[in-house]
């Protein structure tokens, strides 16, 4: 077996932006890459960088140091002229269908709208092409000429994932895609992905805060604190053996049906501090159930343990949640 | 006082093109002093109707029928100015998102020791030592410091502790909790878990949610609402190793979990009917796979706490 392509990758990619006091690094120094026709999970809580991340791995931000690549071409520095290709191979779902698709247009209209940017088509070819889309996501042709506001959040988000689809990108970002979503309908859309996927050997960029669906859809998982990855590995390992203590207290927080899970949950103190005023050390220490004085004046490097695993923590794996498996064989 | 709410047939109707149509339609629900009561349900099941309704603060435009019986006042007929004296002292409720309930220009002191002054006559000095008492109560770090704040400037988890707070003041019988975590991170979400599960006091509390782990992390009974009706309900533990209506089953079942095999999910097809859609029979028929034609025909009755003419026994895989 050849080893896996990387699609997207980045090396030491920072992104900071200005801000009256000073400066936010949002993603600071971080390593990142996308394999075909794999998922990666981008987890973290709000002011943790993930959706800058992801939104930098498309060029949407310009990064501020670090450098960006697409299939081993440097595209850090690109025009948009030059980065024509790089949108059309990359397509992104947001997480709220009813502010992400425009109310007065049809749906045809906003599945061509991508084709309409890097195609010279017909007005009868922009019809096949969203209507083949359409039903690649499990929608009927017949719904073209309708508006996105006559739709319920589910297919909404079904036309959102068709207009992404429809360039056929290698690469698809989807930023927590079924957090705005009823329960019975975020199944429906998870296993729409999962078949897209092993339909279209397409790479996934998941970012979300909801491990329960970062451990069904993604192959590896990246943490993030602060704006910097604190572990890293495949998403099996992680979740059975976290190594970060921030790690574990997210895998303990999840809302659990079963009572074990609830009476040994790591409970946080606090929030996270602001990223324009970081702690020293460690950026975890203040909220960390283990740290020890040392934390707070040592900076621990991202480390590479035994497969792959990174873990940014003096003392790895010493918190562990309780989880509670289920074996569906 | 023997219950901290009961709800008699209540019916929440809107107006609509083709006439009235209700949202909430006919609950009976009573909820004893000290009871943790979740309602799950999903977008449009009635869920927050009915929850505004028992406070008396439902839209304009709403249509209430029915009984809420808060001892012997019925909040459906009462005068504003009873209805205002239960509010924020026998019930009361925590929002959403705590930002926009939340008034921006006033401090956290200045609105949680209104709600003191409205329900007591005491003075601005023990007003303000209540508040601190609360806040100290609901896990805000150096309260003293926090309440002097404007909303802006405190972390979406401190907000909804001050939210939390605000409902706790008057020490009520009853706190609607409408999604009160939905907005919160998840290391946030769990801290505000603890602080309902464990921190009310002696208040019973009705949380709304459509997260059945959410529900079972803090209630001790679960009331299942579709499309307008109660479902099924009944004790936590029943309800997630035996659960017997098809809808619960189904958001059983919807919820991705830590499945090393990691079967594709089951989701519950199509969605629900929407407030103009007229359902003959059953209103989950469509959407269910035990459905034949009785359910189509009539609608079930809710008896022995379950409205299905087909229940399922044993657990969900």
């Amino acid at each position: 077996m050849s080893s896996p392509k990387k699609l997207i990758s980045a090396v030491d990619l920072s992104v900071t932006f200005k801000v009256p006091s000073g400066s936010l690094r949002a993603v600071d120094t971080v390593s990142f890459y996308v394999n075909a026709g794999e998922t990666v999970a981008i987890v973290g809580e709000s002011g943790s960088g993930k959706t800058t991340l992801a939104l930098s791995l498309m060029r949407a931000y310009a990064p501020t140091s670090g450098n960006l690549f697409f299939e081993e071409q440097d595209i850090t520095h690109l025009s948009e002229k030059a980065l024509k290709d790089f949108r059309k191979k990359v397509q992104m779902v947001f997480q709220d269908p009813y502010s992400s698709l425009d109310p007065r247009m049809s749906v045809s209209q906003v599945i061509a709208e991508p084709l309409r940017a890097h195609f010279k088509l017909s007005a009868k070819e922009h019809d096949e092409k969203a209507g083949e889309s359409l039903k690649a996501v499990g929608l009927s042709a017949d719904f073209l000429n309708r508006r996105a506001s006559q739709f319920s959040g589910g297919q909404r988000q079904r036309i959102a994932i068709a207009r992404a689809l429809a360039l056929d990108p290698k690469v698809l970002v989807a930023d927590e895609p079924v957090s705005a979503l009823d329960v019975s309908t975020q199944a429906q859309i998870v296993n729409l992905l999962q078949s897209i996927q092993e339909e279209r050997n397409i790479s996934y960029i998941l970012v979300s805060h909801d491990l329960r669906l970062v451990y069904h859809l993604a192959t590896r998982v990246v943490v993030m604190y602060l704006g910097k990855v604190v572990e890293e590995g495949a998403c099996d390992d992680v979740v059975a053996n976290p190594q970060h203590p921030y790690t574990a207290a997210l895998l303990s927080a999840v809302p659990a049906l079963d009572e074990a899970t609830r009476r040994d949950r790591i409970v946080l103190n606090g929030a996270p501090p602001s990223p324009i005023v970081r702690p020293t050390g460690c950026s975890f220490h203040p909220r960390c159930p283990i740290a020890r004085p040392e934390c707070s004046t040592n900076t621990p490097e991202l480390q590479t343990l035994s497969n792959g695993r990174k873990v940014a923590c003096f003392y790895p794996g010493e918190l562990q949640p309780h989880i509670s498996f289920t074996s569906s064989k | 006082m023997s219950k901290a709410i009961e709800i008699k047939n209540l019916v929440v109707s809107f107006p609509t093109p083709a006439g009235y149509s209700a949202v909430v339609r006919g609950i009976n629900l009573t909820i004893n002093p000290g009871d943790h009561v979740a309602i799950v349900g999903e977008s449009g099941s009635g869920k927050t109707m009915m929850g505004l309704s028992m406070l008396g603060i439902q839209p304009y435009s709403a249509q209430v029928k029915g009984e809420i019986l808060i001892g012997d006042v019925n909040m459906v007929t009462a005068s504003d100015a009873v209805a205002r004296k239960l509010r924020g002292n026998y019930i009361s409720m925590v929002f959403q998102e705590p930002l926009t309930s939340l008034n921006p220009v006033r401090t956290i002191s200045s609105q949680l020791s209104e709600s003191v002054r409205r329900h007591n006559s005491i003075g601005k000095k023990e007003a303000e030592a209540r508040v601190l008492e609360v806040l100290t109560a609901v896990g805000i770090p150096a309260p003293d410091e926090r309440m002097k704040s404007y909303p802006h400037q405190l972390s979406g988890g401190l907000r909804q502790r001050v939210m939390i707070a605000l409902a706790l003041i008057n020490k009520p019988q009853l706190v609607v909790a409408d999604e009160p975590t939905t907005a919160l991170d998840a290391t946030i979400q769990a801290q505000i878990l603890d602080l309902l599960r464990s921190g009310m006091g002696d208040a019973a509390l009705m949380l709304i949610t459509h997260d059945l782990a959410v529900a079972a992390d803090v209630c001790n009974r679960i009331v299942v609402m579709y499309a307008g009706n109660i479902v099924e309900q009944g004790p936590v533990s029943e309800i997630l190793s035996n659960p017997k209506h098809p809808y619960t089953r189904g958001l059983l079942s919807a919820i991705p979990k830590f499945d090393q095999a990691r079967p594709a999910l089951n989701p519950i097809p199509g969605s629900p009917p929407t407030i103009l859609e007229i359902v003959p029979g059953c209103r989950f028929a469509s959407r269910c796979s035990y459905a034949d034609s009785q359910c189509t025909a009539s609608e079930p009755e809710f008896i022995n706490n379950i409205a299905c003419f087909h229940p399922v026994t044993g657990a969900v895989k």
